[in-house]
């Protein structure tokens, strides 16, 4: 990084710029996947060629051929890496045969780049942007190496205009260090930190017998790790866009406190859902067509997002859950009441979205109802056990940290003391506010680069997507 | 409108770090790099994406032991691990995770393992006619004294049990010095380093002097038969306070574990020695000749400021395929082949103030299929193993 930095605003040109991004980002990505760079590129050439084709025939009947034709082609690539093993067990299952079951490597972030490449040929092929007739461009776009391997899907309408035109500032490349360094210590220090509870306690097994206490807090360490992993590569991702300026979207908006399901979803992993929202939904006819339409509609996007996740029938079942939950709250009109209830549907939510993740993260659909029985006792499962004061006392600052880096504290006493006339940087009170976040945010960083230095158990939960 | 000071102190650290880091790591390094590159080039046969493969992990390792001010960060996390009350210290390789017993010492956690090749195969090695013992050494885990965190279990016990068991189907002398040092009413706390998987020299010295009794007692075998060289009072020893931070401390910190004492032993008698250390890929150092601080001991392990430094090395220097100790001041004693681990390293050099010829068989690096063949040809008086 500090020499793709140093590289980066040393060359004179934005195409010069643009054309060594896009070889940092090769370089990145062939670091982990030698072989499979080569399948970026062909999905970066395929959907360049497929835009340039759009845009000339945007309007046209040939138009539609030529989407069905790039819809084909960037699914058929993610057909055959991500779920041609899943496809051909499902099939030997239902109908017990026994054909040879594919074992594909899956290429890391293959979703992501996929998704990209449609991205790209649509917006062009709608109009909200222009076809770039230099692949290089189209190779920044779907290959940048901040938002590569985890995200966020980044919308080619939203920085189609920054890839010539961007205008690198101060001010962007400080807060990119600041998001940059909190994303990492999201990473490092609390995701991480999390994974170890998690994975002791869902992958000893023997649901039946674990406590009540033990499976709760192995879901809420699952809970929070997902979303520090997660939300402290987003964080990485965009404080590394803007250091390079690039404004990618944020993708997570603190899910947490979300008082509704729909509400939830408005939070968490923002880009997939605005994705599907714009390429899937709608097209389809959104909640235009009639309710019974609407919900086809929604069940086609769920259960899309879903196998999105992961080539296993949890991933499924965790798409069809929430399924379940939103049709509801649309349904019955809980969407609007709930956020009227604070504690209770907070409550209510954190519990059904825990649930989830417990779906989301068992190893297969019997041991994941065998967890969530555990939660509730059906087995007879004892209230507490050694599991689950060992973990409690063990993660206790860590439960305690998180649960603060849950909710929006720190903005809102930004705005407080702001209202109050303190703002970072200005008079006394500011300069002194301003220091001791610096102070903390270099504090973080170097915990995190300590931890990384020590060697710490440090997973990567994205093999899926 | 922001306070350009303001502006400037966080983005100047950051890049700051990050590039010293940058430089520190890659750039002071460069010919490590150069030479995995050379090494994957020359031994990696495979196609070129494997070969790439291979050179990232490579190029991963050495980034990790280049970077510089290492030790700083990894004091800097143990601190926060142990204001965090942590207990459990995951590693990126699980096997090397650290766990903080019931007394505050630091351990790693042994999984259930297969027996070691040589006692499975005990009885080829019995056929070869040279009596052979096997030595358990005690376990840092103490039965009955240790305890982990719940959830966490060790598994040292079982597996030396499944050794004992083998030996006593093939009829082979045990010594057991875990049952011993409870005889012996030895002081659990001071058998181990708090913060290595070691025991302590003092300890590996009165090993010796158990074995020396044992052998005495199995096979009538006398090593020092006036016990003059298995008495600690003519033995000088150094003390070098809170110096050492072993094996499983380096990969915490002192902040997090502490430090521990080492106390060096050197003969205070006259000693002559030849030694010949056999390397890795089999090439034969030169011989070093002279007295057991010139031949035996590595004192720059102890001379070396750092903490970090390995001091249990300085017996020997470290572990290699073989070592051959020719103590030229007795010429009466017996040639003993020593099937050995680290744990052997102060328990070797004390046995060959008291024996003729000292072989150090380490079967980490040496290859097993060629044991029996190098048995023959050095014939032995005697075989002890420790190695577990």
């Amino acid at each position: 990084m500090p020499l793709t930095l140093l590289i980066y605003y040393l060359l004179p040109w934005r195409t010069v710029r643009n054309r060594f991004l896009l070889l940092m980002s090769l370089i990145f990505y062939a670091w982990g996947e030698p072989l499979y760079v080569l399948l970026m590129m062909a999905c970066i050439c395929g959907n360049w060629a497929f835009g340039l084709l759009a845009g000339r025939w945007r309007g046209e009947k040939r138009g539609m051929l030529l989407l069905a034709a790039m819809l084909v082609f960037d699914l058929g690539l993610l057909a055959v890496f991500k779920y041609a093993g899943f496809a051909v067990s499902t099939v030997n299952s239902l109908l017990g045969l026994a054909l040879p079951v594919p074992r594909v490597v899956l290429p890391i972030g293959i979703s992501f780049f996929i998704f990209q490449g449609i991205s790209y040929v649509i917006d062009v092929w709608r109009g909200e942007a222009e076809q770039r007739r230099n692949v290089l461009d189209v190779g920044l776009y779907i290959a940048f190496f901040p938002q590569l391997i985890a995200g966020p899907i980044v919308r080619y309408n939203t920085i189609a205009a920054e890839i010539s035109g961007r205008r690198e500032t101060w001010d962007d490349f400080v807060s990119g260090i600041e998001l940059f360094i909190i994303g990492l210590g999201k990473k490092v220090l609390l995701a991480n930190n999390f994974a170890i509870a998690a994975d002791k306690i869902f992958d000893t097994g023997g649901y039946e017998s674990i406590s009540i206490g033990a499976a709760w807090v192995g879901a809420a360490a699952y809970t929070l790790q997902i979303y520090f992993d997660f939300g402290g590569y987003s964080d990485m991702a965009v404080g590394l866009g803007r250091m390079f300026g690039f404004h990618f979207l944020p993708n997570f908006n603190y899910p947490y406190i979300a008082r509704s399901v729909t509400d939830f979803w408005r939070r968490w992993h923002m880009s997939l859902s605005q994705w599907f929202r714009d390429y899937v939904y709608i097209p389809l006819g959104g909640n235009r067509r009639g309710t019974a339409r609407m919900l086809l509609n929604l069940l086609a996007v769920w259960l899309l997002t879903g196998l999105w996740h992961g080539a296993n029938w949890t991933f499924v079942l965790w798409g069809l859950y929430y399924f379940v939950f939103l049709v509801a709250e649309k349904l019955t009109g809980l969407a609007k009441v709930l956020p009227r209830l604070p504690l209770i549907s907070n409550l209510l939510v954190l519990v059904i979205v825990m649930i989830g993740w417990v779906l989301f993260r068992a190893p297969d659909v019997d041991a994941a109802f065998a967890y969530i029985g555990a939660m509730f006792g059906v087995f007879g499962n004892p209230p507490v056990d050694e599991t689950f004061f060992f973990q409690t006392s063990e993660n206790a600052v860590h439960f305690l940290i998180a649960a603060v880096a849950c909710v929006p504290v720190l903005p809102a006493l930004g705005r407080r003391l702001a209202a109050v006339g303190i703002v970072p940087g200005q008079g006394v009170g500011g300069r002194v506010l301003g220091m001791a976040r610096d102070v903390l945010l270099l504090l973080i960083l170097l915990l995190a680069l300590a931890s990384l230095a020590k060697g710490s158990y440090n997973p990567f939960i994205y093999f899926n997507f | 409108m922001q306070d350009k000071k303001r502006r400037w102190f966080l983005p100047v650290a950051f890049l700051t770090l990050i590039f010293g880091l940058g430089v520190g790591t890659f750039g002071l390094h460069a010919g490590d790099y150069a030479a995995d590159a050379a090494y994957v080039q020359a031994n990696y046969q495979v196609p070129v994406y494997q070969r790439a493969e291979a050179l990232v992990e490579r190029w991963t390792a050495t980034a990790a032991d280049n970077m510089p001010g290492r030790e700083a960060l990894v004091e800097l996390d143990g601190l926060s691990r142990r204001l965090a009350g942590k207990k459990f210290v995951r590693d990126i390789d699980y096997s090397y995770s650290v766990v903080k017993d019931n007394h505050g010492w630091l351990q790693f956690i042994t999984f259930a393992l297969e027996p070691k090749a040589i006692v499975q195969d005990i009885a080829s090695y019995q056929a070869l006619g040279v009596p052979i013992m096997y030595i358990q050494p005690p376990t840092k885990f103490i039965e009955g004294y240790t305890e982990f965190p719940p959830t966490l279990y060790d598994k040292t016990a079982e597996n030396v049990a499944e050794n004992f068991a083998l030996l006593e189907d093939a009829g082979v002398p045990v010594l057991d010095l875990r049952a011993a040092a409870e005889a012996d009413a030895l002081d659990k706390e001071q058998m181990f380093y708090r913060t290595d998987h070691h025991w302590r020299v003092e300890t590996a010295f009165w090993a010796v002097q158990q074995t020396r009794a044992a052998l005495a007692e199995e096979f009538g075998l006398l090593i020092d038969p006036d016990g003059y060289y298995s008495d600690p009072a003519h033995w000088q020893s150094a003390a070098y306070p809170q110096s050492f931070l072993g094996s499983q401390g380096r990969r915490v910190g002192r902040f997090y574990g502490g430090l521990d004492d080492f106390t060096l032993l050197t003969p205070d008698f006259a000693t002559d020695y030849e030694v010949e250390i056999t390397q890795y890929g089999g090439k034969t150092s030169e011989t070093v000749s002279g007295t057991f601080a010139d031949a035996v001991l590595d004192m720059s392990k102890l001379s070396a400021p750092s903490v970090y430094t390995g001091r249990y090395d300085v017996y020997w220097g470290a572990d290699y395929p073989i070592v051959r100790a020719d103590n030229l001041a007795n010429e009466d004693g017996p040639r003993v082949l020593l099937i050995k681990d680290s744990y052997s390293l102060p328990y070797g050099a004390f046995l060959s103030a008291m024996v003729d010829e000292l072989y150090m068989v380490d079967l980490r690096y040496y290859d097993i299929a060629d044991l029996a063949g190098y048995i023959e040809e050095i014939a032995p008086d005697l075989m002890l193993i420790m190695y577990s």
